[in-house]
């Protein structure tokens, strides 16, 4: 759609969801990622905003989240344009702006999808902006985009209790006990295969792959072939999945390549065409960076607020800040919770025991 | 491979088929001496020092390239036998020669000697050996632990906990680690004379590895398990949580309840089948057989019998037998049911008789000139003798046919092929509705909804007849095809009655047109012609013959005929195992839940229905005893527990039946725990935990004990749930009943223990010690013979979960008790 001086590029992508993290989560925001793992500023010239949808829901439904999210992120550009002064209140504001938008839009949508894209359009000429939209079925549909991505998400689970807990929930539901061989055969055999899993821990190695596809995308189990028959899990950076199915593994003197059947590769979310998984934690870039400018922002605020030596008004601004971003991060992990609230209230909770030890970290 | 490695193959094993043959002959006392001494040398042969030294020589320089023939390694394998240690310690070797190897130190002569090289390679030169000598010693160890010699197995159960030690990082693969532990574990699995020494270094914790080393070995001791866990957590004396995390990996997770699986005999061809496959045939075409057959052998024999028969004597036969037929119709209808009256008041006995009799009244009536019939008046003499012997039998037939267990064995006998048919019906309609639901998914104009959509107008559509709904999905997907308009428009809903047996005009879809605003009518017959029905009348049949013998049962129970009434719960078993057998052979997905069997359903209900009238105890007791039958007849997915447990509540209500209600609760509690029907122990808890408040709670307490004791042989990994909710629901008690709780709570700990679910055993222990229980004296109380004599016999008559000596066990579990809550901080 033409517009004036600026455009808007928004580049549509789908996933499909388990519903395991969260019920209602329809969609989101994919963080773009520099080389080194730093964020990019979508709206920067020339960038891109991905947005992902969820591909199992009512396409009305995928439709409206779409408009949606298009006419909350030009309101919001709106409204950071006309704010004035120090951005003080920037969170309260910009929710109230979000909660308007989608009453806005929900009244629209009534009348059917056509009008609620009518709207967004005036909305677009009025603000001067042009629009380019295009559809890719993969969020990620680059490796190295998806290892890039590695460092910010292990950091999540490590550094949000909230995300950690939900993480080893969902491990637990599946690797809380040892797994019960039952057989048809002698008792002997049984007992024996019993006692080798405990011995190859094969529920830990189970374990560490789960949590690898959840946090990090996808989780490698890979079946020794020869004797002492096993499994053992490598990290998602030293994997390669070939065109023809088959896993490049990279260990630490040279390159080994793995036939098909002996790698259980598990994905955390599913993309349409990658054979690679998103991290269920995808969700959650955006409150990690969040509260790493808050706390810049507070570090900063808080060696002037103390000083004689700065103008009166940067110490009052200083206040102000340091004021918001302690709002911001205390409300952090409320906001997580709440979007957890499934796993939390209906998975057991996790044992000490998931993970090898000195491992319960990743 | 070359030709002189061929050779030597067959060098060697002709010599070695020669001197076995020769030892053979030696020991023979057949054989002569003179023979004796010309074959003697030939015993001698493999042990020459050219054959050791050609394998010695062949070894080093050919092995590498020979190995690499499976076929190759077997023939090798008969010369693995080194004479000494030395040869392991020469020098590395390639992976292919890894399980050659660890044949050849398995196959050393003596304990002594591979105790010794073992110690050799895996303790004393494990540096100098290389990787693959060590692994192959490892996997020795693992593998004949039992023969290491005491002396050596500490020092090299030490080395293998060294070696493992540090393998603990999940994205590294260490063979030779995980072979050590494999083998430490093997080691202190044998020699239980290591465990002191080793729990010495439990004391401050034991390592990871370590910990997992001693738990896998302690799962599979054949003895003594529990003993040796105390000794092991009385030396490291760690908190609750921890010492129950080393149980459970304790713990044998044995489960009774797995299914044994035994290849069937083939089931006999019996009399009574074949009767029952070609008896009604040849019963009706019994008359013109003996026409044919007689007057070809009169023809053969040139017999000719004088005079020819009148109208008089058929007429008189026919008289006769449709006397009897109705005689029998009106005492069988007094006597029985009407579907089993309907049968014994025809038989094939009848129906020859009446073939018969009609045959010979139709040779009777015809002329003498005949040409086609030439020998009919010489056949009919013949067929009014056979006439008048089936009368007879047919009477006699009759009247035994009234009484109602003949009845009712003759009636499932005569059924016995149909039922088996009826059954194999409705697993094949089982299985096409477990795929048509999950091919029906992928269908986007079709929803599956579980009652029809009242909220949007709609166009029903009724069962066209009474049958199973079974829709045709390759014509809903063919329909998708060729009118793709129809996507987003229209939608088919489809109720939840696929794959069950439909009313007669009932709704089973309908057609939602949504905002599609063209005719509808060309897309109704299209639609309709999907929705099939078919015909179920087998089934329903069978269905109905389950409640008949159920009213029977019922009946003679009313009357304290128990005799009557077993034999009749062995009809009603055999129809319901005959009709199940056919289910589940068509049906061949145990994996999946299937919708219940309705005979099965229809004997529940009938039996339960009866229950409720049940006026004696007699009675209760013969249809309590119907309901243990089709229990145990309830295979994988038939959901019989579900089923009674359903209605456990009626049952319960009923005045005067508390006892033997209780005594169906426990029966359906542990069929369900043998069969992992959660819903029906859910429904069972529930209602125990309700009965709890009953004044003469006692019964209660025992069942839900019994319940859970048995839970620990037979479901491992349910029983600490379990366990959990015994305790939760007895101590809302308090200290009402206490002797009794604790009796409980003993059975299980006891159960535990003997089952090898040493973790459950600490739970019990640590809750009976929360409560203030004293150990010691409850060993005394459990010494008291009338304790273990009820015990005993508790456990005997419900599956035998404390074992052959339940005082011994009780006591057993008593001083684990003593000895954890006292070891554990």
């Amino acid at each position: 759609m033409p517009g004036g001086d600026k455009t808007l590029r928004i580049r549509f992508c789908h996933f499909r969801h388990n519903h395991l993290l969260s019920p209602t989560l329809f969609g989101f925001h994919l963080r773009d990622l520099d080389v080194g793992g730093r964020p990019v500023d979508p709206l920067n010239q020339g960038a891109e905003v991905s947005y992902a949808i969820v591909l199992n829901l009512a396409v009305d439904l995928q439709r409206e989240v779409a408009i949606l999210f298009v006419s909350q992120l030009i309101q919001r550009q709106l409204k950071l344009e006309a704010m004035t002064g120090h951005a003080t209140q920037i969170d309260r504001d910009m929710e109230q702006q979000d909660i308007e938008t989608t009453r806005e839009i929900a009244d629209r949508m009534r009348y059917g999808w056509q009008a609620g894209v009518e709207l967004v359009r005036n909305q677009m000429q009025n603000a001067g902006w042009g629009l380019e939209a295009r559809y890719e079925p993969d969020p990620l549909p680059d490796r190295d985009l998806l290892m890039r991505r590695i460092p910010s998400l292990k950091r999540i689970y490590n550094e949000f209790q909230e995300v950690k807990d939900t993480i080893d929930r969902l491990v637990s539901a599946i690797g809380g006990k040892e797994p019960r061989i039952g057989s048809t055969g002698p008792t002997r055999i049984r007992n024996w295969l019993q006692q080798r899993q405990l011995l190859l821990h094969f529920r830990y190695y189970m374990n560490h792959a789960v949590r690898d596809a959840n946090v990090l995308g996808n989780g490698y189990f890979v079946f020794r072939q020869h004797e002492p028959l096993g499994a053992y899990n490598v990290e998602p950076e030293r994997v390669w999945i070939l065109s023809d199915g088959h896993y490049r593994i990279q260990q630490a003197d040279h390159e080994e390549e793995v036939a098909r059947d002996g790698v259980l590769h598990l994905r955390g979310i599913e993309q349409l065409e990658s054979p690679y998984g998103i991290s269920m934690l995808e969700v959650f870039l955006y409150h990690l960076e969040q509260r790493d400018v808050f706390d810049q922002v507070s570090s900063f605020a808080s060696s002037i607020v103390g000083r004689l030596d700065v103008p009166s008004e940067a110490r009052e601004w200083a206040r102000q800040a340091l004021e918001q971003s302690e709002r911001i991060t205390l409300s952090l992990p409320e906001r997580i919770s709440s979007m957890l609230w499934l796993p939390k209230e209906y998975l057991p909770t996790p044992g000490s025991d998931l993970y090898f030890p000195d491992h319960e970290h990743l | 491979v070359k030709l002189r490695h061929v050779l030597q193959f067959v060098l060697a094993w002709g010599i070695r088929i020669t001197a076995t043959i020769a030892a053979y002959l030696l020991r023979s006392e057949a054989v002569p001496t003179f023979i004796k001494r010309l074959i003697n040398p030939f015993v001698l042969l493999p042990s020459t020092d050219l054959l050791q030294v050609h394998k010695v020589t062949f070894m080093a320089q050919e092995t590498e390239a020979a190995l690499k023939d499976p076929v190759h390694r077997l023939l090798l394998l008969p010369w693995l036998e080194p004479t000494s240690s030395a040869y392991l310690l020469s020098s590395d070797i390639s992976e292919k020669m890894l399980p050659l190897l660890t044949a050849r130190l398995l196959n050393l002569r003596t304990q002594e000697e591979r105790s010794r090289a073992l110690k050799e390679v895996i303790v004393e030169k494990q540096l100098e050996v290389g990787p693959r000598r060590l692994t192959a010693a490892l996997r020795v160890v693992q593998r004949a632990a039992e023969t290491i010699t005491s002396d050596d197995a500490g020092s090299i159960f030490r080395a293998c906990v060294k070696l493992s030690e540090g393998t603990v990082d999940p994205y590294q693969s260490h063979s030779i680690g995980i072979d050590a532990r494999l083998a430490a574990a093997s080691i202190l699995q044998h020699h239980p004379q290591l465990d002191e020494s080793v729990a010495s270094n439990f004391s401050g914790g034991p390592t990871f590895n370590l910990q997992t080393i001693v738990a896998a070995s302690l799962r599979l001791r054949p003895l003594e398990r529990e003993q040796a866990f105390l000794k092991y957590v009385g030396t490291w004396r760690p908190p609750l949580d921890k010492a129950l995390l080393f149980a459970i990996d304790c713990d044998l997770k044995f489960s009774a309840a797995d299914p044994i699986a035994v290849r069937e005999r083939k089931r006999t061809v019996q009399f009574h089948r074949l009767q029952d496959r070609f008896g009604p045939w040849t019963a009706v075409l019994l008359g013109p057989l003996l026409l044919l057959v007689g007057g070809a052998l009169q023809d053969l024999a040139e017999w000719h019998p004088s005079g020819t028969q009148g109208l008089a004597s058929p007429i008189a036969g026919i008289a006769i037998l449709v006397t009897a037929h109705v005689l029998a119709a009106e005492l069988s209808a007094a006597r029985l049911p009407g579907l089993i009256a309907r049968h014994s008041a025809s038989s094939s006995w009848l129906i020859a008789a009446y073939s018969v009799g009609m045959t010979l009244l139709l040779t009777s009536a015809t002329s003498d000139d005949c040409h086609w019939c030439l020998r009919i008046p010489d056949a009919s003499a013949t067929l009014t003798l056979v006439l008048f012997v089936l009368i007879v039998f047919v009477l006699w037939d009759l009247i035994k046919r009234t009484d109602p267990p003949t009845a009712a064995l003759r009636f499932a006998r005569s059924r016995g092929r149909r039922n088996f048919k009826a059954g194999q019906q409705l697993g094949h309609a089982q299985a096409t509705a477990f795929q048509a639901l999950r091919d029906l998914r992928a269908i986007n104009f079709v929803r599956l909804v579980s009652s029809p959509a009242k909220v949007e107008r709609r166009v029903p559509f009724g069962s066209p007849r009474r049958g199973l709904f079974l829709p045709d999905v390759r014509g809903l997907r063919s329909l998708s095809d060729q009118t793709p308009w129809i996507k987003g428009v229209i939608a088919v809903h489809l109720g939840a009655h696929i794959g069950t047996i439909v009313s007669e005009g009932e709704e089973i879809a309908s057609l939602v047109p949504g905002t599609f605003a063209g005719n509808l009518h060309p897309l109704l017959g299209s639609i309709r012609k999907c929705l099939r029905v078919i015909d179920a009348s087998g089934i329903e049949e069978a269905a109905e013959a389950s409640a008949v013998l159920t009213e029977m049962i019922a009946l003679a129970a009313k009357r304290g005929d128990e005799g009557a009434a077993a034999r009749l719960i062995d009809v009603l078993a055999q129809l319901i195992d005959t009709f199940s057998h056919g289910a589940r052979n068509a049906r061949a997905m145990e994996e999946e839940k299937v919708p219940v069997n309705p005979v099965q359903r229809t004997a529940v209900a009938a039996s339960i229905g009866a229950l409720l009238k049940s006026e004696t105890e007699v009675e209760r007791t013969i249809l309590s005893s119907v309901m243990g039958r089709l229990l145990d007849l309830g295979g994988l997915g038939d959901g019989v527990p579900t089923l009674i447990a359903a209605r456990i509540d009626e049952v319960l209500g009923v005045a005067d039946s508390r006892d033997s209600a209780l005594q169906l609760l426990r029966l359906v509690g542990i069929r369900a725990t043998e069969l992992g029907e959660t819903g029906a122990l859910l429904l069972i808890e529930d209602r125990l935990e309700r009965e709890l408040a009953h004044p003469a709670r006692e019964q209660v307490l025992e069942v839900a004990a019994n319940l859970t004791a048995i839970t620990v042989w037979l479901h491992y990994f349910r029983a600490q749930g379990l366990w959990d909710w015994y305790w939760t629901t007895v101590s809302t008690l308090g200290n009402q009943d206490l002797i009794n709780q604790v009796l409980g709570a003993v059975r299980i700990g006891a159960a535990a223990l003997l089952s090898g679910a040493i973790s459950v055993a600490c739970h019990v222990a640590r809750k009976l010690w929360e409560r203030g229980i004293d150990f010691g004296v409850l060993e005394q109380i459990l010494k008291d013979r009338s304790v273990a004599a009820r015990e005993q016999a508790l456990s005997d008559l419900f599956g035998g979960y404390a074992g052959v000596d339940a005082e011994a066990s009780f006591r057993s579990f008593a001083r684990f008790g003593k000895d954890f809550t006292a070891a554990v901080q």
